[in-house]
């Protein structure tokens, strides 16, 4: 009987500091945010600092980094080159994309497709650094292309170097990205739908246009929204491509930090950078579909 | 054949060959004798891999690379169970929350979280040792997959499995160690390559914080590259190649390639 009160009293004692300790789960996780979260707050709070010389710094309260960043002409041209170079990139990774997603998920079961299938995710694992040399490797003064041209008997070009190949190189890795991500949201739509459009005398091409296209519209903001984002903080791409002559906004903060030691005016360019990925993330998707995508939340479902 | 099936053709034909640029270009550089890189290679030569495996530089920055690989995949994975455990499971307030700030490493860039994990850790908590600097980058860069790809999982899961367990005289641990963990193991093994591979290729965040005490592959790489004496740098791309084919190789023997890429769905540069 004794024991039994001694065991009974033990168990409500562990289940009571059970409920307690059962959100120790999230111990380890609320430590490496914390260094998240702090980095990101002293970055806004150096932001607003002045910069006098080398690593000094006067701990002011001033806007002029910010009112520098959107005045400055030179500041000016590197925000316009990296919103016009992202732009055009998606656009370039949508429209090669979707095809080839549209066809992975449509096709019969074949060699060939099986063989795209593993290439595709083959090349989204390659590490990102080798995909950028392939790029010097075709575009450079004497890689293929010049070096066909002056087979053909045409004179070298310079390919690399401008924005014209960053957003090329840009455009591929977002490529391989919307592929891979267009897949679920494609194979969601229900191939009966165009069947019936098509029996209903529909051509394919109106079909798509009318029923396809519509129906994987969300998927398609969705990965827009997504690949937009990283592609405006695209930093190792302009860099090796660019070869320092297109500075993006990444770049930008790189020098700052590394070689200008401009802390503060190199925190207050992140912020604007992180201003236009948050507003890119959430607000393509907020005025789409006027809520959060599904798809970021974890668990709990 | 119609014409807009052609023209279909074509612009898939098309698409699969800009896709694909890559992978034979750097192979075939490697191989090649010559300084410039060309593509096609005029010969086959292993003077790049050769001299690759002789740099100590680079030797040095692989080892670093596969060390800090391994404990950013272990902290990662141990921390992204314990906390898809606590999301999937318990039901509190600010939950909602909580799934947006674990997804921020993903949002925010990584020039931005580089720069300002550098002003953190080596300007005010005067943390010199790049090691340390960089695991913590790598991890918090790695969370939001682990947390990712073991909740999906484990959200799968039916819980009455484990209660079960427990009613059969099981205690908690051993439930969870002999029920749970083998059932959301291709969450694991997904969370694990993911952290890998990211902590491998990872070069935005890591050029602010890796230095002479703790130089990394993809931060040496990158030098290297934008230096461009030879290809020897390169030849690293051989390696890695290998060690992303068994990596592969390794997922469609566990848990298949299309589980993975299902479980995939967010990954970034």
């Amino acid at each position: 009987m004794a024991m039994r009160r001694f065991s009974n009293t033990g168990r409500l004692k562990a289940i009571f500091s059970f409920q307690k300790l059962k959100f120790m789960v999230f111990f380890p996780v609320f430590i490496i945010m914390g260094f998240f979260i702090v980095s990101l707050a002293m970055m806004g709070e150096l932001s607003f600092y002045r910069h006098l010389v080398g690593l000094q710094i006067e701990k002011a309260f001033t806007l002029e980094n910010y009112i520098l960043i959107f005045t400055e002409p030179a500041y000016q041209r590197v925000m316009i080159v990296t919103l016009r170079v992202a732009l055009l990139a998606t656009l370039i990774a949508l429209g090669l994309g979707y095809p080839l997603s549209f066809w992975i998920v449509r096709a019969k079961p074949s060699k060939t497709r099986s063989f795209v299938i593993v290439a595709v995710t083959i090349s989204f694992l390659i590490s990102f650094l080798i995909r950028l040399y392939s790029w010097i490797v075709l575009l450079g003064y004497y890689g293929t292309i010049n070096n066909l041209f002056s087979l053909l008997g045409m004179s070298r070009v310079i390919l690399l170097y401008n924005e014209a190949a960053v957003t090329i190189a840009l455009g591929q890795w977002g490529a391989v990205f919307a592929v891979l991500f267009l897949i679920g949201p494609l194979q969601n739509i229900d191939p009966t739908l165009e069947d019936a459009a098509k029996t209903l005398g529909s051509d394919p091409v109106r079909t798509f246009i009318r029923v396809t296209l519509p129906l994987s519209l969300p998927g398609v903001i969705g990965v827009f929204s997504a690949l937009f984002a990283w592609n405006v903080a695209s930093f190792v791409t302009p860099m090796i491509v660019g070869g320092g002559v297109v500075t993006l906004i990444a770049n930008f903060i790189y020098e700052r930090f590394m070689f200008t030691l401009n802390y503060p005016l190199g925190a207050a360019m992140a912020f604007v950078l992180l201003t236009y990925t948050l507003a890119i993330w959430y607000g393509v998707n907020y005025f789409t579909s006027k809520k959060m995508p599904a798809r970021l939340t974890v668990g709990g479902r | 054949m119609e014409l807009h099936k052609i023209l279909v053709k074509i612009v898939l034909a098309f698409s699969v060959v800009f896709l694909l640029i890559p992978l034979p270009l750097t192979v075939g550089i490697v191989f090649s004798p010559e300084t410039t890189p060309t593509f096609p290679p005029p010969g086959f030569s292993l003077k790049w891999v050769n001299k690759f495996i002789q740099e100590e530089v680079f030797i040095n920055a692989f080892r670093v690379s596969l060390i800090l690989a391994a404990v950013v995949v272990s902290i990662s994975v141990v921390t992204g169970l314990l906390t898809s455990y606590g999301m999937v499971r318990y039901n509190f307030r600010g939950k909602d929350f909580l799934n947006m700030l674990f997804f921020m490493p993903l949002i925010v860039p990584a020039v931005v979280t580089g720069s300002a994990l550098l002003f953190l850790l080596r300007g005010i908590l005067g943390i010199y040792i790049s090691f340390f600097n960089l695991t913590i980058a790598h991890v918090i860069l790695t969370i939001p997959f682990s947390i990712r790809a073991i909740a999906a999982t484990l959200s799968g899961f039916d819980i009455t499995l484990e209660e079960s367990a427990k009613v059969l005289g099981s205690s908690g641990l051993r439930a969870f160690r002999r029920i749970t963990l083998p059932m959301i193991k291709p969450g694991i093994i997904a969370a694990s390559v993911f952290a890998f591979v990211i902590s491998l290729d990872e070069v935005t965040a890591s050029v602010f914080l890796s230095r002479s005490d703790a130089l990394i592959l993809p931060v040496v790489l990158l030098t290297f590259m934008r230096e461009q004496v030879d290809p020897t740098f390169a030849a690293a791309s051989i390696f890695l190649i290998l060690i992303y084919t068994i990596l592969i190789f390794i997922i469609s023997k566990t848990i298949g390639l299309s589980v993975f890429i299902g479980l995939l769905e967010k990954r970034t540069r």
